[in-house]
């Protein structure tokens, strides 16, 4: 039994309440939720949080907003939230509920309203992109193979030739192993990675886990409705079709996609990548209005050329206009040369490079490269410790 | 005089450890600290602060200012930084009294200065009693500091104290001062003629406690503003007034006491101790900065002009690239080219077709329909940019125009000027004013004026190259003495409001019917929601244009 002295000594240095333990946590709104919305929140070490909703955007929370979303995660009763803050913090009940309260209406709002500025209008701070010092990357690129369907050629395709490809057990590991680091979300790309037999059974274990996830293809295999709906089965939550424009399969795939996302009414985000090249440069808008009707979220777009700039630009002002959004972070091929890094480049001499922070891209064989087509091997996922890859690729 | 109420001491201690705004991030050197604190004649204090901060890490938002006590009123505080008045003061989450400072947009960025003032009146409570001389007041302060954990680098600290107005100057003493300071402060009178004591060490640490202080006589105010120390002083202590058991009971009774007041304290610090600090939650998103690029009829969405003369700048646009004549301008009627010119935006295409369906309806139709086309490519450019930034970019670049066109020397360039920067000009509110005030004389009308003036082009031949001669009145450029036509300033800035005037009235229809066509489909009502409504709105009024790069186009918006 402790003596009285030993109990006021207990008194005088109590355990210091701690800020949350590092780790990823997520939530998937209820089919009931007209949002279908989803949270991915990442506790980093220090107690500060990053909150990514539907696996795009990403808000960065100082500690306290980070205990707030932890409990909005984890569907906290509104006073047991009050009651919990104020034992861990000095504030009172009635400050932590309304922080609370504030807080989960910004978010929400931003849910319901994603075109909405969040600086100017929910009080928002912005951050440069990838200017955050991250204890992991937002995503995991993973190039399940390198290998191409027959007599197809793809220059800009990563041409590494690997030993061996890893094992679906060895995959499975990695993305794991990846969770645990805090990376809330697996790309699958390649090569094309529906050559893989075990493509689906890879999409199942990551969505078992809690990841977000992506697949780039060229799509050919998308024709075949029993195939893509397997896909979509397993939790696959978005998806790149890299366009060939003079292929006849491309188009099917997309119209596959489009006829599927109506069937199962399922919320898959699908897009579509065009290189610009000299070839079909001055067709530019009338693929890009081809793709707008064929029923995709989004469009992606560089181009093979600096001198085809211009029409880089000409052509995402047209996407633009057709109300066909833009993505640009995708590993696909040529991607530094995209419109918003060209503008930026244009702009600052410099554009924000995510690869090695923001994302890291993993080789059929486990080496760890910071981006696609950046040949510098940080090390393997398989073989090394994860703070060891993640500690050479913040070096990069 | 040397010895003070250990309590008092102790509560001094206890309540002002300062500190400034606290997150893992925070990183700066205090340059300069100045502090001006006034005895007032009224019992109470007030404070001047005048800090300034090189940030080295990130912003730093919030500054903490610590109190002596909780007698004071959020609205006697007062703050800015670099002169700018800080509206955000709420009592601090950290410092157990004083003022929380939320910089705002003001915040301090990474590698630089800033200069926070702070004001502080009617503090009360804060003399006592004098321990050596008890018809004195003691008057003991410790300047606001910061975590060490922040701070970095040493401190320029000055601390004047301004004594209550009509002490003598042999009356009043100071205290022993802190480590690093003088022994004795510099003396002398303000601009009030008030004895002042300044304490300054150039090397100070701006994370260091130093106590200070001085007493003068309790005359200069008021009673009962002067409390009683509540140290128990046992040094004067005299056992033979009392029985040893009255003074063994005595003893057990203030034992007691101070065990009851041990286990209170106690608690409190064991709380403060077991709790981590509170910050308000804030939230950053990832995003670039301004978004270049945009044409003016583009930027015009994003500053919320209204409908007609985004429309009126579209058709400038069509005309200065030969894709349009205008054959009547009330009703507006044009001569579209054919074919049309290469390089055309596609807005300016689908405004020229629309402008060439015959019926009001359809032509208002398709109109409506371009613009619900060019809200929502803004808003697609602008994704992933800020708003705020990018709006101020583009206010930058109106003003830029307009300075371009005020600051030419003579006419013709004036002209040249306004033709050059014409669109961006237009976007000013005031550009009808505007012009009016630059071209008091003739504006010497831009080449494809007659093309946009049906009226002009009369008295007028248009040249093959597309350059207009006129009648009206032919003046000399002075060096090459090429004639150019000109109109008077008032009658140019007429015509052009005359033009949007007509778009609106005679294309458009009612302004504000055309603009809630547009905005109903741009900004959407809000969706119903379960949740109950807070603080934070979602978005979707019909005029709160609040897309990153909507339109907000209000009914009639911007005028």
């Amino acid at each position: 039994m402790a003596t009285l002295l030993e109990r006021v000594q207990k008194r005088l240095n109590p355990e210091k309440a701690k800020p949350l333990s590092a780790g990823l946590y997520s939530y998937v709104a209820p089919p009931t939720d007209p949002l279908n919305y989803r949270l991915h929140l990442r506790v980093e070490p220090g107690g500060e949080g990053l909150l990514i909703l539907n696996a795009s955007t990403i808000l960065h929370l100082n500690r306290t907003a980070t205990e707030f979303a932890y409990h909005l995660i984890q569907n906290t009763p509104e006073e047991e939230v009050k009651e919990l803050v104020s034992q861990r913090y000095r504030v009172d009940k009635k400050r932590a509920g309304k922080d609370f309260f504030e807080l989960k209406e910004r978010i929400h709002a931003l849910l319901e309203t994603p075109d909405l500025d969040p600086v100017t209008y929910l009080d928002f701070e912005r951050q440069r992109p990838y200017s955050a010092a991250l204890g992991a990357p937002y995503r995991l690129d993973c190039a399940l193979t390198y290998a191409l369907p027959k007599g197809s050629s793809s220059p800009a395709a990563p041409h590494k030739r690997v030993e061996r490809e890893l094992s679906t057990k060895e995959w499975t590991e990695i993305l794991r192993k990846a969770w645990d680091a805090g990376i809330p979300q697996a790309l699958f790309t390649g090569g094309e990675p529906t050559l893989r037999d075990d493509l689906v059974e890879l999409l199942q274990s990551a969505e078992d886990i809690g990841m977000v996830t992506g697949l780039i293809t060229d799509g050919f295999k998308m024709g075949d409705t029993a195939y893509l709906k397997t896909l979509l089965d397993a939790g696959l939550d978005h998806a790149m079709i890299i366009l060939q424009p003079d292929d006849k399969q491309t188009w099917e795939s997309l119209a596959s996609f489009a006829y599927w996302k109506d069937v199962l009414a399922d919320d898959i985000f699908i897009a579509a990548h065009l290189t610009l090249t000299k070839k079909n440069a001055s067709s530019a808008n009338e693929l890009i209005d081809r793709l707008g009707h064929s029923g995709i979220s989004a469009l992606s777009l560089s181009e093979n050329d600096k001198s085809l700039s211009e029409q880089l630009h000409s052509a995402r002002d047209h996407a633009d206009f057709i109300d066909l959004p833009l993505v640009w972070d995708m590993p696909v091929p040529y991607s530094e040369l995209n419109p918003v890094a060209l503008e930026l480049d244009e702009a600052r001499g410099s554009h924000p490079e995510g690869a090695g922070k923001a994302w890291l891209y993993v080789e059929p064989d486990g080496d760890v490269l910071p981006a696609q087509g950046v040949e510098k091997a940080l090390g393997n996922m398989l073989k090394d410790d994860w703070e060891k890859v993640w500690g050479k690729a913040q070096k990069y | 005089m040397k010895r003070f109420s250990l309590l008092v001491l102790i509560a001094f201690a206890l309540l002002i450890p300062l500190s400034a705004a606290n997150a893992q991030t925070y990183s700066f050197l205090v340059e300069r600290e100045q502090i001006d604190a006034y005895w007032e004649s009224d019992g109470s204090l007030t404070l001047f602060y005048e800090i300034v901060f090189q940030n080295f890490a990130d912003p730093i938002d919030f500054v903490d200012i610590g109190l002596p006590n909780n007698n004071y009123s959020l609205n006697n505080v007062q703050a800015w930084v670099d002169g700018k008045q800080i509206t955000d003061i709420e009592d601090s989450p950290y410092v157990s009294y004083g003022p929380a400072l939320g910089l705002g947009s003001n915040a301090i960025p990474s590698g630089q200065s800033g200069i926070v003032h702070v004001q502080v009146t009617g503090i009360s409570g804060v003399l006592f009693t004098d321990e050596e001389d008890e018809t004195y007041a003691s008057a003991v302060f410790s300047p606001n500091f910061f975590g060490s954990e922040f701070v970095s680098g040493s401190t320029d600290i000055t601390l004047v104290y301004h004594l209550p107005p009509g002490v003598l100057p042999a009356e009043p003493r100071w205290h022993p001062a802190p480590s690093g300071f003088p022994a004795e402060p510099e003396t002398g009178f303000d601009s009030e003629g008030r004895i002042t004591y300044a304490w300054r060490n150039a090397s100070a640490s701006a994370s260091s406690f130093y106590l200070f202080g001085a007493s003068f006589p309790q005359g200069y105010v008021p009673t009962g503003t002067v409390s009683q120390p509540s140290a128990v002083d046992f040094g004067n202590f005299d056992p033979g007034f009392f029985d040893s058991d009255a003074v063994i009971g005595f003893i057990i009774f203030g034992c007691v006491c101070l065990f009851f007041v041990g286990i209170v304290w106690i608690a409190v610090v064991a709380d403060r101790r077991q709790k981590m600090r509170y910050l308000p939650p804030k939230i950053a998103i990832e995003g670039n900065g301004v978004k270049r690029g945009l044409t003016a009829p583009e930027a015009a969405i994003l500053l919320e002009q209204p409908m007609d003369k985004i429309f009126s700048m579209i058709l400038f646009s069509a005309i200065r690239k030969d894709a349009a004549t205008v054959t009547k301008r009330d009703p507006l009627a044009l001569d579209v080219a054919e074919p049309l010119p290469l390089h055309l935006r596609e807005y300016e295409v689908l405004f020229l077709e629309a402008l060439k369906e015959k019926g009001k309806v359809k032509r208002r139709k398709a109109l409506q329909k371009l613009m619900v086309k060019l809200v929502k490519s803004v808003a697609n450019k602008m994704k992933g940019f800020s708003k705020r930034e990018t709006l101020a970019y583009y206010k930058t670049i109106v003003a830029e125009a307009w300075q371009q066109v005020e600051s030419a020397d003579t006419p013709e360039v004036k002209s040249e000027k306004l033709e050059q920067e014409l669109e961006w000009t237009m976007l000013d509110k005031d550009y009808d004013r505007r012009t009016r005030d630059v071209f008091h004389g003739p504006v010497y009308v831009p080449h494809w004026w007659g093309r946009y003036d049906p009226g002009f082009g009369r008295s007028s031949t248009i040249g093959s190259a597309g350059k207009s001669t006129s009648s009206v009145p032919n003046l000399s450029t002075g060096s090459g003495k090429v004639s150019l036509p000109s109109l008077p300033g008032g009658d140019f800035a007429a015509s052009m409001v005359t033009g949007v005037q007509n778009l609106s009235a005679g294309v458009l229809g009612s302004l504000s019917d055309f603009t809630g066509g547009v905005t109903k489909v741009t900004n959407p009502p809000p969706k119903t929601s379960s949740r109950s409504s807070g603080g934070w709105s979602g978005g979707g009024s019909s005029c709160a244009c609040a897309c990153a790069g909507c339109a907000c186009a209000c009914a009639g918006g911007g005028r």
